[in-house]
């Protein structure tokens, strides 16, 4: 069970529909580059990338717990990251929670795959 | 005593169609909401930017063929992006360097250039207009800056340094 985080609210307040293709995480995923956003109960729903993605994850401007992207290499998470413009997640814990749930969700992240963007515009981040 | 903050991260990319930066701009504001942006027109800008900005760059894209500006009236020549790899190319790598231009045969001499330089060297050919932007540019660029993180020594940046200005 993911344990409880603040919620944040896309900053583009649009109601757009769910993508059709938004599901939960889960095995099996195919290689590629997805955007994820975690719900209000911890579960983490992913849609293969695209422009401005983040909003239509979730849908309906719900807020997210964390948000960002990752890539699926071979059925393992390769990277995954807090890139999100559309939630701006500042919070190193929270991405490496959400590998943990990514995890119970049945997709391990490698070593070395937890890639941290601080707010402060810093360099990208190893986290774990 | 006070110390000066480092300067914040900034992904500089050289490219004169107005059209193609703006859908750049917008991309990269929505997946890099924390970095800067910075676009230079001509070869002569680029090589001024990157001399005065080395530490605070994260990424490079490089078009190759660049037309004057409408205008810029002096006539000034604005070069060419091999002018940028050979610059790049006479000092250490320091971060990824992307080229993407519809010039093949100058695309493969800057990549050769920069990989017999040792840098870090992604290519990408552009097509279907604008189309390219969101569907190969975009995500190469993203993980060429993802993976740089495996190899990145430098510091955080204080968060008062940063530049905001361009998220959404």
């Amino acid at each position: 069970m993911a344990s409880r985080r603040d919620l944040k609210l896309p900053l583009d307040s649009t109601p757009y529909a769910a993508d059709p293709r938004s599901r939960p995480a889960q095995a099996g995923l195919r290689d590629g580059l997805y955007a994820y956003v975690q719900d209000e109960t911890g579960v983490v729903f992913v849609v293969p990338d695209g422009q401005h993605i983040h909003p239509k994850v979730l849908g309906n401007g719900r807020p997210a717990m964390y948000a960002g992207d990752l890539t699926i290499d071979e059925g393992e998470i390769s990277d995954i990251t807090n890139l999100s413009g559309t939630f701006q997640f500042d919070d190193p814990d929270g991405l490496c929670e959400v590998a943990e749930q990514f995890k119970r969700q049945g997709l391990i992240a490698r070593t070395g795959a937890i890639r941290f963007f601080p707010v402060d515009g810093g360099p990208p981040q190893v986290l774990g | 005593m006070q110390t000066t903050p480092p300067p914040p991260m900034t992904i500089f990319i050289l490219e004169d169609n107005a059209d193609r930066t703006a859908v750049m701009d917008r991309l990269l504001a929505d997946k890099f909401p924390f970095y800067r942006r910075k676009f230079a027109r001509s070869a002569g800008e680029a090589i001024t930017w990157l001399t005065e900005h080395w530490q605070s760059v994260v990424a490079v894209s490089l078009d190759h063929d660049l037309e004057p500006s409408d205008t810029d009236q002096s006539g000034c020549d604005p070069g060419t992006g091999r002018d940028v790899s050979d610059f790049l190319s006479g000092r250490k790598a320091d971060f990824p360097v992307l080229v993407h231009t519809s010039n093949c045969s100058a695309a493969v001499a800057m990549e050769a250039d920069l990989l017999d330089a040792k840098w870090s060297v992604s290519r990408v050919m552009p097509f279907d207009d604008l189309q390219w932007l969101a569907a190969a540019w975009l995500p190469l660029l993203r993980n060429v800056i993802v993976q740089s993180a495996a190899h990145n020594g430098r510091t955080a940046v204080p968060a008062s340094a940063a530049g905001m200005d361009h998220a959404i």
